[in-house]
This record gives structure tokens, C-alpha cells and sequence, in this order.
């Protein structure tokens, strides 16, 4: 994102941040839906995003950090949906949008993996989605999330852990089925 | 066959979550990005509005005046934040262990308090001199985090102190210990819970949690500190947070033991009790209004007239519940969801009208989503009015009785008494519990008329937005022409 057009945002110039909007939009969207798996939550949580990183311009000091700002934004935004979407539907957040397994059936790793990416709580997803697909270092993830680069850590850890419990858990009845 | 195997390894693990994470949408839907930029063109934008004024720094022009004046300063905040004073008899000794945290220090470099000013939200606090807003990455609205910069950039990131003042629809944003996330609370024991859920869910650690009952500038509050168990830190209190409802609004103060370390500052458990001691809330933009100087206003299709306080605004008329008369910002929630009316977040006159006839009637007992059910979303708004029981009115018994069905959650301890308004009788009920507490709307007032049709009308205010004696005047100046 051009540096310039985000200090004539930050001035209140509307033609900027659109231009900045349209070319951030793809990113953002992409991050949201790998958080929260669903595109209509990952639509609010980018448009929110969006509107809120209008509004909050003015206090970012360096255009030259705005994607790691507006990324933050994104993050919270995303964990704002997540809680939505629990409230709404009284599940905790880690079986939201939990697919009910057909144990009777084999399963291929991609669809264990996304089953137990989806147990895992927002903020140990946004962790896995910075690290492995905006690949991020820990530092930049530290900073993005607003805690320290340990806790960055210890998410990411118990994210592996917890998707690789998942994996198992998920894989235990299959073993013990009977062939059809 | 299954390829779960190669699963368990870190290098395979990592491997199938890179090319997972991979796959998916890469690009936000055109139509979304023009919702979202149409929303931006309404929406102005939020400037730096509070401000710092550092003691030190009061009289740059006389030097000899500025000696004097930081000497004083010491004096004032020795006095302040020494040992000299005991702390107020409204707020407990700490509940804590101080053992297990660092020993506690005034402030490490010497310079003082700086007292921070957030006009915006409306309220004051004194902070260790070292410390300064951490403006550089956004918070939402209303939160404003607080810690010591230890490089370039800036303050730390993540806040060694949070203030959250939140909405008065109960929304408020919880900010620590790690990112911000929004709860909604309309009580102490909603704030309190709602936090400790998302923390537990949020830090994969055992969480001791003790609370006290304490004040923050004169308001009931709850003060509860937090330690970690089995996480990564397991150093007796890590998290404090108090909570309260200011004219309606939830706020939460958030501290961070764990980030005042890193912030080479004030690292002690006294410093939560000095920010709490020195944090203030600044008067409300909203000056109580005085109902006799009000503005008459015809209720519309009926023989009422009264009077209301100036600065009110008439609200849409609601499509099955009456006609409100509230302040501007709740006549903007009514507006958004016709069918959905939130509680009142500020005072309110809310107009309940009867059909004419002989006899008259009153629709009692809408039981669809409205204010009176504690558990409506948004996304459970009905879509049309819902239904209600058409009861003949002959009595102001009567009336009484639809007001129960009507408004059952809210009539608690109520009492009753006739009175006269404009020549005919009518009756108050006043109820001392509401169901609003958390909003600071305790007491309620219906009165029950039943003139050329019936009426049940409703006042209300948080404590502390209306002079006393309000709901009186405004009874009093009711007007019925024949």
C-alpha cells in the first residue's frame, strides 16, 4: 500500500482511502476468512475493518506501519465476529462452525485439518494465520496481536498441539469403524 | 489409506498448514467493498482529543517559578502518593498477596504523576510520570491503554493500564490482558462474568480470582484481581480490573502487573490502587435540564400535551408500543430497529397509548422481542409487531392490570397512589427495583390515565442525569384539552 495515499487518508482524504480500501480489501478478507472460516462473518469482520481503520487513521504515526496496524484492526475485528457469532448462536467459540463428523465415512487430512482448525479459539487461529499464511515472524505477530512475543509462542504451540489432539481425537473412531 | 501419519510430525504439521491456508478466497466480494466504503463516507473520523499535562512542565517561561513549582509538585505528590495518607476510606486495602509482586515504588525516575485527561470519554486519571497513551496502534472507541515506552516506537503495545468507557447500550471493550474484544453488560455481575469468560478462554490458564466491593470516584465498583495458575506466568496477581456503570455506560479499568514490569515503570500493586484513587469522572457534556423550562409538546392523535425537559426529541413514533419522547441518541437506536426497542440509556418519557371506544381498549402483554426480554439480539428481532391481548378499559384497575402483563419484568416493589392531573383522576405506580440497575435506572414511574383513551406512561432516568423532582414536573404539566 502506497505510503502517500495513506497520509492523505490520514488527512481525511476519502478518494485516498478508497483506493487504499480496494487495495487492502483482498488481503483483508483473506486473513478473516482463514480466522473465522465463514464468509459471512469474514464479510463483516473485513467491512468492520475497514470503517474502523477509516476512522482510527489519524492516530497511526507512521504510514510506513499500516499494514501491521491495519492487520491488528483486522485481528480484533475478527475476534469481535467470533464473539458475535458464539452469542448468537450459544456455542462456545471453538465450535463455531464445527461440522458434525460422519465418522462412518474416511476423511482425508485436509478435511481433519479444517475440523480441528475450527475448535481452536480466535486468537490461537490468528496466530497460525499470520505465522503460516501472511507469514509473519514473531515479532510482527507480538506486535499485530498487542502481546508479547512469549504469548505469541505459547498460542502458536498450544494451537499445534490442540490441532494435532484434534487430528487424533478425529481419527480414533474412523480407525475403529466397520467397513461398509 | 490414511495419510494421518505424516500429520505428527512439526515439519509435515507445517507443511499441510501452509499449503491448508493457502487454498481459499483471496479477494473480498466488490459489492462488500462498496458497503463498506459507502458506511466510510458517513462516518467521520476519531482525532487525538485527550490531552497530557505534565506538572513539570506548567511554567516553562519562569525558571525560578518552575524550581518552585516542581518542588511543590513533589511536596503535592508525596502528600499524594506517599505514605503520608492513608487510603480512602472507600476503597479496601488490597486483597492481594504484596509479597508476591514487586516492591511497591511511587515512581521510578522521580518527576512525578502526570495527570491525563480524556475529554472524549470523559474522565481523568493521574499516571506514573514515565507513562503516556499508546496511541501508535488503534484501540476501539473508548478504550485508551496506558504504559512506559521502552523504544522508538512508542508506548508498549499492550497496555500496562486500560480505561474502556463504553456505550450506552452496554457495549464495551475488554482489553486486556490480551487484545480488545467487545462484551455487552447491563450489570456489575455481566461485566464481571463476560471478563473472566474471555480470559479464561483467551490466556489457556487457571484463573484465582478474588473481588472486592470498592468505589471509583464516589461509584459503586467491584475490584477484582486475577492470577494466572499453570500458564506461563505464575507469579501470584497478574491482572486487576475494576469494574462499574457510569451514567449508563459500562467501564472497566484493566491492569497489567506483567506489562508494568516490561515498562520499567511504577511495578508495583500500589500503583492500581493510586490510578484508581486519582481517576475521576469529568461532569457530561449533558447538563441536567430543568422541566420547567421546557417545551410544550402535543402528544400527536391525542388530548395530551406536556411538558419536557429542552435538548428532547420526539423518537419515531414506535410501531406497536406508543410514541417516545427520549435524548437523541436512543432515538437513534429506535429508528435502527423498529421492532427492537433497547432499553433506555438516558432519560425518557415513553407514551403507551389505548384505542378510543366504548369501552376503550388497550392491547396488553406484546410478548415479542422488546426491551422487557433480557435475552434479544438484533438477530432475533421480530419482523412484524407481535401479538398482543385487546383488553376493554373501564377502570384505572383495569389499566393497572395491562401494565402488569405488559411490563412484568420491570415491576418490582412497586407502590400505588391516586392522584388528580388536569382535573381527572389518575394513578402513579412507582417501582424501587428495575431491571435496568445496571444502567443506573432504579427507580421507574407509570402514570396510569384513562381520559378520551387510556394511557400508561413511562419515565425514567439514569441516576444522576436529572435533577431531582423531574418526573414530577413533567406529571404536573400534563394537559388534557376537551
Amino acid at each position: 500500500v502506497d505510503a502517500r495515499l495513506v497520509a492523505l487518508a490520514q488527512q481525511g482524504d476519502e478518494g485516498a482511502f478508497a483506493d487504499v480500501a480496494r487495495a487492502m480489501s483482498g488481503r483483508l478478507y483473506a486473513i478473516a476468512y482463514r480466522i473465522l472460516r465463514d464468509h459471512d462473518h469474514a464479510d463483516d469482520a473485513a467491512q468492520q475493518a475497514i470503517v474502523s481503520i477509516w476512522r482510527d487513521l489519524p492516530s497511526l504515526r507512521d504510514p510506513e506501519r499500516f499494514e501491521g496496524w491495519a492487520y491488528r484492526i483486522l485481528v480484533n475485528a475478527c475476534y469481535a465476529e467470533a464473539r458475535k457469532a458464539r452469542k448468537d448462536r450459544g456455542i462456545p467459540p471453538e465450535e463455531m462452525g464445527l461440522v458434525t463428523p460422519d465418522e462412518s465415512i474416511a476423511v482425508s487430512d485436509r478435511d481433519q485439518l479444517a475440523r480441528g482448525f475450527r475448535r481452536l479459539p480466535p486468537e490461537q487461529r490468528a496466530v497460525l494465520v499470520l505465522q503460516h499464511y501472511v507469514e509473519l515472524d514473531l515479532p510482527e505477530i507480538a506486535e499485530i496481536l498487542g502481546v508479547p512475543v512469549g504469548t505469541v509462542k505459547s498460542r502458536g504451540h498450544a494451537a499445534r498441539q490442540a490441532l494435532r489432539a484434534a487430528l487424533e481425537a478425529d481419527a480414533r473412531p474412523a480407525e475403529g469403524a466397520q467397513p461398509a | 489409506m490414511s495419510s494421518r501419519g505424516r500429520l505428527f510430525t512439526d515439519d509435515a504439521l507445517t507443511r499441510t498448514l501452509d499449503h491448508w491456508l493457502a487454498d481459499g478466497p483471496k479477494e473480498m466480494p466488490e459489492v462488500s467493498v462498496d458497503a463498506a466504503l459507502r458506511t466510510v463516507a458517513i462516518t467521520g473520523q476519531r482525532r487525538w482529543r485527550g490531552r497530557l499535562l505534565r506538572f513539570a512542565s506548567a511554567s516553562p517561561m519562569v525558571p525560578v517559578g518552575l524550581t518552585a513549582a516542581t518542588v511543590a509538585v513533589f511536596v503535592t505528590l508525596a502528600v499524594a502518593f506517599g505514605q503520608i495518607l492513608p487510603p480512602p476510606a472507600t476503597l479496601p486495602s488490597p486483597t492481594v498477596d504484596s509479597s508476591s509482586v514487586p516492591t511497591p515504588a511511587p515512581s521510578d525516575d522521580g518527576s512525578g504523576g502526570v495527570i491525563y485527561t480524556n475529554e472524549e470519554d470523559g474522565y481523568e486519571v493521574t499516571l506514573p510520570a514515565s507513562w503516556t497513551p499508546a496511541a501508535f496502534l488503534s484501540d476501539p472507541p473508548g478504550a485508551m491503554r496506558f504504559g512506559a515506552s521502552h523504544n522508538d516506537s512508542g508506548p508498549s503495545p499492550f497496555g500496562a493500564f486500560t480505561v474502556s468507557v463504553g456505550s450506552p447500550d452496554g457495549t464495551v471493550y475488554d482489553c486486556a490482558p490480551a487484545a480488545c474484544v467487545p462484551i455487552v453488560a447491563t450489570t456489575i455481575d455481566d461485566l464481571d462474568a463476560q471478563v473472566d469468560s474471555w480470559n479464561r478462554s483467551a490466556t489457556a490458564a487457571d484463573l484465582g480470582e478474588q473481588d472486592v466491593d470498592i468505589t471509583l470516584d464516589g461509584v459503586p465498583a467491584r475490584l477484582e484481581t486475577v492470577a494466572l495458575r499453570g500458564g506461563l506466568i505464575e507469579a501470584g496477581p497478574q491482572f486487576h480490573h475494576v469494574f462499574t456503570f457510569h451514567e449508563g455506560r459500562p467501564v472497566i479499568l484493566s491492569f497489567d502487573l506483567y506489562a508494568y514490569n516490561l515498562g520499567r515503570a511504577a511495578n508495583s500493586v500500589a500503583w492500581v490502587h493510586r490510578l484508581i484513587e486519582s481517576f475521576r469522572f469529568l461532569d457530561g457534556d449533558t447538563a441536567p435540564t430543568d422541566p420547567a423550562e421546557g417545551e410544550r409538546v402535543p402528544v400527536q392523535g391525542t388530548a395530551l400535551s406536556i411538558t419536557l425537559p429542552t435538548g428532547w426529541e420526539i423518537c419515531r413514533p414506535l410501531n406497536w408500543e406508543g410514541i417516545a419522547y427520549r435524548l437523541q441518541s436512543d432515538c437513534e437506536q429506535i429508528a435502527a430497529s423498529p421492532y427492537w426497542v433497547s432499553p433506555p440509556s438516558g432519560p425518557s418519557v415513553i407514551i403507551q397509548l389505548g384505542e378510543d371506544g366504548d369501552p376503550p381498549t388497550f392491547c396488553a402483554g406484546r410478548s415479542g422481542c422488546n426491551y422487557t426480554s433480557p435475552s434479544c439480539s438484533p438477530r432475533t428481532l421480530p419482523r412484524r409487531a407481535p401479538a398482543c391481548e385487546e383488553r376493554e378499559i373501564r377502570s384505572l384497575s383495569g389499566l393497572w392490570s395491562a401494565l402488569s402483563v405488559s411490563d412484568v419484568f420491570q415491576l418490582a416493589d412497586t407502590q400505588q397512589r391516586d392522584v388528580q392531573i388536569d382535573g381527572g383522576e389518575a394513578r402513579l405506580v412507582t417501582a424501587s427495583r428495575s431491571y435496568f440497575e445496571g444502567r443506573r435506572i432504579v427507580d421507574r414511574t407509570w402514570v396510569l390515565i384513562l381520559r378520551d383513551r387510556p394511557y400508561i406512561i413511562s419515565l425514567s432516568a439514569p441516576q444522576g442525569t436529572m435533577p431531582a423532582g423531574w418526573e414530577d414536573a413533567v406529571i404536573n404539566s400534563m394537559d388534557f384539552t376537551d
